[in-house]
């Protein structure tokens, strides 16, 4: 089983701790595409266990509408029990605060600016 | 010194240390003081471009976000923001505003698509009560007509000629059935949505169905000297069904095709093997459906806009029968095959949780299966038994006799 994966758009592992860390590459537009590339991927990595997510997206510039919509969907909450989503800059916040979107979703997630509350969140958070 | 100037009000203080400090290059007069002055007014005039075409970029910035919410407010989401890869303030503004416009736009398709349905179900109904007045309105008109006549000339005569009165009597019977039949239509397709249809399936031969829907039916080919054609692809017709329903839904087929089929052609009725399915198709020669109303017809008071004008009808028979196809676990379909209109039912062969020799094993395999229809479109295609495809039964009597 693949511990690390790289795509166009992002690169991700899974670390020791079970967490899957995934990091948006610098000044990527991310798409549908690129977004079910990254969930199979993840899937796969994954074996098939729902695990928390740690989501960089600091050097994001745009997400599609598609995107948020696949990776707020099932096949998202098929891998991830929980997404920490780590934002910097305006932008990146702004895309963050998109990507959550603005009602309940399939599982939990939450916007970071610090990593390590951003880990103890998912350490904390069910499933 | 000059840093903690700088580090105060940006403009206004600008101009105030560049004062001072030719005060101080003026009163000093010393060299160094003199070079110290030189550099910090060199520096000031760096910043002072800086803030002028960061404030030069901060107009653009915000007319460009500016002129994008003005599309967004005349319903233009096609307008996007370019984002820079700094990821600034104005950048997390210009992609704030491109999300929202893709949300807004994916919120605008949705609510047109909406109001279209909106629109089409309001001209849908309004033709569905139309029909439905005219449909109500002609039996009701004969019955009282008919009742007025009769009733007219017993008080003319005193008693009225007897052939007269069966004459009156029996149109006011075959209106009054049509009446009946159109309401039994609207409960039934009620009953259906509501799921309080009772469909009650059995083992049994379809050829049943047929053979009872033709002799139904036979008056309404001969007024339109129609033969019926029945071509058996497959030796065994046993499948699950209502009897009562599957007669209600051959018919209701068979009648349309007849309505539409040109005068003094034939309908042909095709039984076939699907994938675990008995399927009956239903030819008629006459106008197509357009391609875009194949699905269309199927929904509750639609009919196809080729036939609707004196084709009569309200619309709910073909809904009533794709309703209670998939009650029974079946479905029904249409396609424009050559210069006519194709419609397929088809008919689970048995039980659902039964296996193929479990439930095979109580079928009559006895039939004679005598001429084999071509694959039709979106099915299997059927094994030819015999290519010459000939006709089993010319007419409606071949298959009752």
């Amino acid at each position: 089983m693949a511990t690390r994966i790289e795509s166009r758009a992002q690169i991700g592992r899974l670390d020791d701790e079970g967490i899957i860390r995934v990091r948006a590459k610098p000044g990527v537009d991310l798409t549908l595409e690129d977004a079910q590339d990254l969930i199979q991927k993840l899937g796969a990595m994954g074996g098939g266990r729902r695990r928390p997510a740690l989501i960089d997206l600091t050097g994001i510039r745009s997400i599609s509408r598609e995107a948020r919509t696949y990776l707020r969907g099932p096949q998202t909450a098929g891998i991830e029990s929980a997404a920490a989503l780590l934002v910097g800059s305006p932008l990146s916040q702004v895309i963050g605060r998109f990507l959550i979107g603005f009602g309940e979703g399939l599982f939990p997630a939450r916007l970071f600016t610090s990593e390590l509350e951003a880990l103890a969140w998912l350490s904390s958070s069910p499933g | 010194m000059t840093k903690r100037i700088l580090s105060g009000d940006l403009a206004g203080s600008l101009h105030l240390a560049r004062r001072a400090l030719d005060h101080l290059a003026d009163t000093c007069g010393t060299p160094d003081a003199f070079a110290e002055a030189a550099r910090a007014g060199a520096e000031l005039d760096r910043v002072e471009r800086r803030l002028a075409a960061a404030q030069a970029d901060l107009d653009r910035g915000m007319g460009e976000i500016g002129d994008a919410i003005f599309k967004l407010a005349s319903l233009d989401f096609t307008h996007t923001v370019p984002v820079s890869e700094d990821g600034t303030v104005l950048d997390g503004l210009r992609g704030g505003v491109n999300m929202l416009a893709e949300e807004l736009a994916a919120g605008h398709r949705e609510l047109v698509r909406a109001k279209v349905l909106a629109e089409q179900g309001a001209v849908a109904k309004s033709e569905f009560l139309s029909n439905m007045s005219h449909e109500l309105r002609t039996p009701m008109h004969a019955i009282l007509n008919y009742t007025e006549m009769a009733l007219s000339r017993i008080t003319a005569d005193a008693e009225i000629e007897r052939p007269r009165l069966q004459k009156y009597l029996t149109n006011m019977r075959i209106s009054g059935k049509r009446l009946l039949a159109l309401i039994n239509d609207v409960l039934d397709l009620s009953k259906l949505e509501a799921g309080q249809m009772r469909i009650s399936r059995k083992q049994g031969d379809f050829t049943s169905v047929v053979k009872q829907c033709l002799a139904e039916l036979d008056s309404l080919f001969k007024a339109k000297t129609i033969e019926a054609v029945v071509l058996r692809g497959t030796p065994d017709c046993e499948a699950y069904f209502d009897f009562e329903r599957m007669v209600q839904v051959l018919e209701n087929v068979l009648g349309n095709a007849v309505r539409f089929a040109v005068r003094g052609s034939t309908v042909e009725i095709a039984l076939r093997e699907g994938p675990g399915t008995l399927i009956c198709s239903v030819y008629n020669e006459g106008p197509s459906i357009p391609e875009a109303e194949l699905e269309d017809i199927f929904d509750r008071f639609v009919q196809s806009s080729n036939v609707k004008n004196g084709a009569g009808g309200t619309g709910l028979g073909l809904a009533i029968c794709r309703a209670t196809m998939s009650a029974q676990g079946g479905r029904i379909w249409a396609q424009n095959t050559l210069a006519g209109v194709t419609m397929h039912i088809s008919i689970p062969r048995q039980r659902p949780g039964l296996d193929a020799g479990g439930a095979a094993s109580g079928i009559s395999r006895g039939r004679t299966g005598v001429a084999s229809q071509g694959a039709v479109a979106g099915e299997e295609p059927v094994a030819d038994e015999d290519p010459g495809r000939r006709g089993y039964a010319a007419g409606a009597k071949g298959l009752r006799n």
